[in-house]
């Protein structure tokens, strides 16, 4: 895959010709591996009268096929037999999808991470204390969520981590003892290292409020927060005001507060930078799209998302269309200030009426 | 909002609850209106909602802006409005769902009970599905049925037609008689503090809608509160292919049953489960034309609904991809086959998912794992109905229709298993004969007294019994009289007359009336109480070839009669035995030839049995639907024949002999009851006579006298006072008062002082010894 390969060696925020025609190249090559690979993949494709060979240019990106997330959920999609590690998502939709990598794609995966945070400054080479608001990987290994934190550990050198969901096996099932955390992170106010907190922002958020923390980690600490709010979606505060209050509350610059948003069938980290907008790498391409016409929407227009990528030989979600409400914006004139902003989820989740609308029965 | 019939403004806790403890002691505080007075002002209300009024049109503009349906959609919507609130509509949906419209107002006689009513449940809060708009008023109108004070939820997509529909009863009911039982209010869905208080203040929460509204209301829930759930149904059809070959109309049917209400009712069809040969391309593609035509267009999608539908897309594009099996995205819809059996909701908006299914009982076991979820269903079946509906029925599916029927509904019928009216009250029984003239009374004048004709039987003084029969009912009884009657020749060439005693609320005259227009016969309305001389002058006139009478009148008529001018074949009679006498005297003086019994019945009871040639003397045979036991020779009836004063068991008084299983004989009256001159007397009546006069111990005796007419004679052993004893006899039987004069019986009643006769065999000294044949 040697436009791949080359595509992902690449600066990720360097928007030239050359690299714009790079991700092109690098999605053809790929998308002709698919469409060889996987017969789902070819149906689409020969659906819609479209061969990877036709993919030639930008414009021809937005013609390419898409399969809808959901699909994901529902069915199992490999393009390779060759498969090291297979990661799930959280479900919070009530399905989970499961994504397949081989060697190549977890390579590469890897690679794009480490690159995209190194691009905006958060790889260091000295120690820190990682505070993660997530699983314990040891035992949750097959979460996708997990898998991001220890691949978000790996930019620095690591002291001590403290994983705030531990196993409890009296209750069979992860369990947050929020004492503890606080304990921890005053214990790492006191260290010579600087402090990483990764995780969810919801559970931060309400355990500085229920301990009115006042700290100072330093300005070399940095919160990088992801999964988005949850189940505690009523509880949300703007990026911005979020950031403020962090700043404040353990003492780090607001400049080093990022989000980060992820799926974990696409795979493709988009990163705040500094002031605080997900900037989308060369490595994707992010379209908005009408729900009914599907139909490209116009920078700053709310649409559903669509995450185009060519890193992953061995899952076919080169294409995916999310139930994901979001926008893409240019804050500047270029293709390198294109950020994207997440709306909420897309969908009916509850009804309306009478009408059923989710069997939530076992099926025997 | 809405309390009561004037606005206010609600917003905090404390208001709420200010607001339902004040609605609820104004409730409590004022005279509940009588239901026909609740009926008469619902439909004086519907009156006002026709489609050319100014309520309609300002509805139509109103739901327009708040509501996604088309506006072709919500004018079909309203035009249901009128006819909910018909007053027939409503009558019978009372009868249908609770059994009785007066046991509302008051404690009515009950088959099984002695009395029972309906009294309140109290406060009912009824939580409203916001994609209907007229489920609201549905809901309301249940509420002000069963005379309870209603709080109605109103979704806040849905403010402007429910004030619309206030201020339409306003219009009507300007002294607040039924709007004192309204308060209508609006609060965020999921405010845990003001669900709270209404769970804890309500006598009965009524929910239709979702599955996360009634968990809601289901939580820490007061024991002393009720709730009532309407919750999230789903609905299909059940086709098989010889079936959709054989009913071209089937696709137009499943349109309607899909795209009607865009697929937000509980009874929409959402999947389509068709036998395993059915070809799928062919149904898609015919259903595609039929979902282009249906009439009235899908109204605008939410943006997160466009994304449910673009999930069912996609399903069928990977099923496409997987079977082969195409699908169908239309404009407006989605028409799409899943090769999973399993019973599934599809993203609605008119999206239909198409199934197969090996066979009816691996369907239902597969259907009853979702039992609770069920609803309609619309069943087409070539052959097999029976063990299909059965077989499915157990599934818990709650209803079936007609393809096509799905969104129609019958009025009356259950909802999602049950009668949602029966919610609403609280059965009281009274399970003690209670002897109160308030209710008999009441009975008289209210109890089914509508499409129903009344006679009086008995006709004794006092407390004559009434016996009612629903107007068809008693048609069909006169059909079936008329039925023998034409067995026996009457017809188009008969002249016929009716020489039975009309008016005074008596059965006879009007049920040979109509038996003999089933008959097509011609008739002489005559009537027995006409004179004599008229009798026989319109007799004589018109020379009928049939007449029906009372023996005893007929006898006395023809012992009378001193022409040669009246000359009829055939006598038919009813009311009492036929006396050999009286049959010689008719053959004599009107050459009679052939003499029928009109047939065994009673007012009470209706008919019983008729004759026909295999019938001896007294011989009868029941007809249809009643059925006959004897206990210690008496009938005992029961008949299917009559529903209003039903009769079940019914002790008629009379002594019979079973001759076959349809076949018995009469053997006479029970020794209560005396039928004699034309009149009844009971037993009693006389014994009373005598005591009256001083007389306690006597004996009953009746025979024929030298002029074949009855005799009534008193045994005692002292003297008693005829004027006195006649006097008394006449003021405790009306019927007999009614029927013959002072001087006849002065002539047919004597008094002998004798000793009793004793039956030899029982060594007993009967009351009554009745001698005639």
């Amino acid at each position: 895959m040697k436009y791949t390969d080359h595509l992902l060696s690449s600066n990720p925020f360097d928007f030239t010709t050359v690299s714009e025609n790079l991700f092109v190249k690098s999605f053809q090559e790929m998308a002709l591996h698919h469409y060889n690979h996987n017969s789902y993949f070819k149906f689409i494709w020969d659906n819609k009268k479209i061969h990877p060979k036709d993919i030639l240019s930008e414009k021809d990106l937005e013609r390419v096929p898409m399969i809808l997330v959901n699909q994901f959920k529902e069915h199992d999609f490999k393009s390779s037999e060759n498969i090291v590690l297979t990661l799930g998502s959280s479900g919070t939709s009530g399905q989970r999808s499961v994504q397949h990598l081989d060697q190549y794609s977890l390579d590469n995966v890897k690679k794009l991470a480490f690159k995209i945070h190194d691009q905006l400054g958060m790889v260091d080479k000295q120690k820190y204390n990682y505070l993660c608001f997530t699983y314990d990987p040891e035992v949750a290994n097959d979460l996708g969520t997990a898998f991001t934190d220890e691949l978000l550990t790996s930019f620095t050198q690591v002291n001590e981590i403290y994983y705030t969901f531990q196993f409890d096996k009296q209750i069979d099932d992860f369990k947050m003892n929020v004492k503890e955390v606080v304990e921890t992170l005053k214990r790492f106010e006191l260290s010579p290292y600087p402090t990483r907190i990764l995780g969810f922002p919801a559970f931060l958020n309400e355990i500085v409020d229920e301990f009115d923390l006042k700290l100072n980690l330093g300005d070399d600490s940095w919160i990088q927060t992801g999964g988005g709010w949850k189940s505690k979606a009523d509880e949300e505060i703007p990026k911005d005001e979020f950031r403020i209050k962090m700043s404040k509350a353990l003492g780090l610059p607001k400049e080093n507060i990022r989000d980060l948003f992820g799926m974990v069938e696409h795979g493709i980290p988009y990163v705040d930078c500094s002031e605080g907008k997900l900037r989308i790498p060369n490595y994707s391409r992010v379209f908005i799209r009408d729900p009914k016409t599907l139909e490209i929407l116009p920078h700053g227009e709310i649409g559903l998302i669509q995450f185009l990528c060519s890193y992953n030989s061995s899952y076919p979600a080169m294409s995916i269309l999310t139930t994901d409400w979001g926008c893409v914006h240019l804050e500047g004139d270029s293709t390198s200030s294109l950020s994207l902003e997440i709306k909420g989820r897309a969908g009916v989740s509850k009804n309306k009426g009478c009408a059923l609308k989710a069997l939530e029965v076992a099926r025997g | 909002m809405f309390v009561q019939g004037k606005d206010k403004d609600i917003k905090t806790l404390i208001e709420f609850e200010s607001t339902i403890e004040s609605s609820i002691e104004q409730f409590q505080s004022v005279e509940i209106p009588s239901i026909n007075e609740i009926i008469d002002y619902l439909s004086r209300v519907g009156e006002l909602w026709h489609k050319d009024g100014k309520y309609y049109s300002d509805a139509k503009i109103l739901i327009q802006s708040s509501s996604s349906f088309s506006s072709q959609m919500i004018e079909q919507t309203l035009d249901i409005l009128p006819s909910l609130l018909c007053r027939k509509v409503l009558k019978d949906r009372i009868e249908c769902e609770l059994g009785s419209i007066e046991a509302l107002d008051f404690p009515v006689s009950s088959k099984n009970l002695k009395r029972e009513m309906f009294s309140t449940v109290g406060a009912v809060l009824h939580v409203t599905a916001g994609n209907v708009f007229l489920s609201v008023i549905d809901s309301l109108i249940m509420g002000l049925l069963t005379k309870n004070l209603s709080f109605i939820k109103l979704s806040s997509s849905n403010l402007e037609f429910p004030k619309l529909f206030i201020k339409s009863l306003l219009e009507v009911d300007s002294n607040h008689i039924v709007l004192n039982q309204i308060v209508f209010l609006t609060w965020k869905g999921g405010s845990d503090d003001i669900e709270t208080l209404f769970k804890n203040k309500m006598d009965l929460i009524i929910a239709w809608g979702g599955e996360e509204m009634v968990n809601s209301y289901k939580k820490d829930l007061p024991i002393d509160t009720k709730l009532v759930e309407f919750g999230p149904k789903i609905s299909f059809g059940i086709l098989d292919s010889g079936y959709i070959d054989n009913h071209s109309d089937v696709y137009d049917g499943i349109a309607r049953d899909v795209c009607m209400w865009d697929q937000s009712a509980c009874a929409n069809m959402q999947n389509l489960f068709v036998s395993a040969d059915t070809d799928i391309k062919n149904l898609i593609e015919n259903l595609s034309v039929a979902f282009d035509n249906f009439s009235l267009s899908r109204g605008r999608l939410t943006s997160d609904e466009n994304v449910e539908v673009l999930k069912e897309i996609s399903r069928a594009e990977y099923e496409q991809f997987e079977t082969g099996h195409g699908f169908k995205a239309g404009e407006q819809y989605l028409i799409r086959f899943d090769s999973s059996p399993i019973l599934s909701p599809s993203s609605l908006n008119r999206t239909l998912i198409i199934r197969k299914y090996s066979s009816i009982k691996e369907l239902s076991s597969m259907l009853s794992k979702f039992k609770f979820y069920l609803q309609t269903c619309s069943l087409g079946l070539s052959s097999e109905n029976a063990y299909a509906l059965k077989t499915l029925a157990f599934s818990g599916i709650t209803r079936f229709t007609k393809v096509g029927e799905m969104l129609s509904g019958v009025n009356g019928a259950s909802h999602d298993g049950h009668y949602p009216m029966e919610n609403f009250i609280r059965r009281v029984s009274i399970e003690f004969e209670a002897s109160i003239q308030e209710f008999e009374d009441y009975d008289h004048a209210h109890l089914n007294n509508n499409d129903c004709v009344i006679f009086a039987s008995g006709g004794t003084t006092g407390n004559p019994k009434f016996s009612k029969f629903k107007n068809k009912e008693f048609d069909h009884i006169a059909s079936l009289l008329g039925d023998t009657f034409k067995a026996k020749g009457i017809g188009e060439s008969s002249l016929v007359a009716n020489l039975f005693v009309a008016g005074n609320m008596w059965s006879s005259f009007i049920v040979i009336y109509k038996a003999l227009e089933f008959c097509e016969a011609g008739q002489l309305p005559i009537g027995g109480n006409s004179s004599s001389e008229d009798i026989i002058g319109y007799l004589e006139k018109f020379k009928p070839d049939t007449v029906f009478g009372i023996p005893s009148s007929m006898h006395e008529l023809a012992a009378s009669y001193e022409g040669d001018n009246i000359d009829f074949v055939n006598f038919f009679y009813a009311g009492e035995n036929l006396p050999k006498a009286t049959k010689e005297l008719l053959e004599e003086k009107f050459n009679v030839q052939i003499f029928y019994s009109a047939g065994y019945a009673s007012v009470d009871i209706g008919l019983i049995g008729y004759q026909d040639e295999t019938c001896g003397a007294g011989e009868h045979i029941l007809f249809d639907g009643i059925h006959l036991d004897i206990i210690d020779e008496e009938a005992v009836i029961t008949s299917t024949l009559k529903s209003i004063d039903p009769v079940i068991r019914y002790h008629s008084g009379d002594r019979v002999e079973r001759i076959s299983e349809k076949k018995f004989k009469l053997l006479g009256r029970k020794n209560k009851l005396l039928s004699i001159w034309g009149a009844r007397i009971t037993v009693e009546q006389i014994v009373q006579a005598a005591s009256i006069v001083g007389v306690e111990n006597i004996q009953i005796h009746v025979y024929y006298g030298s002029s074949k007419t009855d005799i009534l004679d008193i045994w005692s052993e002292e003297e008693i006072n005829q004027d006195a004893f006649t006097k008394a006899l006449l003021e405790l039987c009306n019927d007999l008062r009614q029927t013959v004069s002072k001087e006849f019986i002065a002539k047919h009643l004597v008094f002998s002082t004798s000793t009793f006769l004793r039956n030899t065999r029982t060594g007993k000294t009967p009351l009554l010894l009745d001698k005639r044949a």
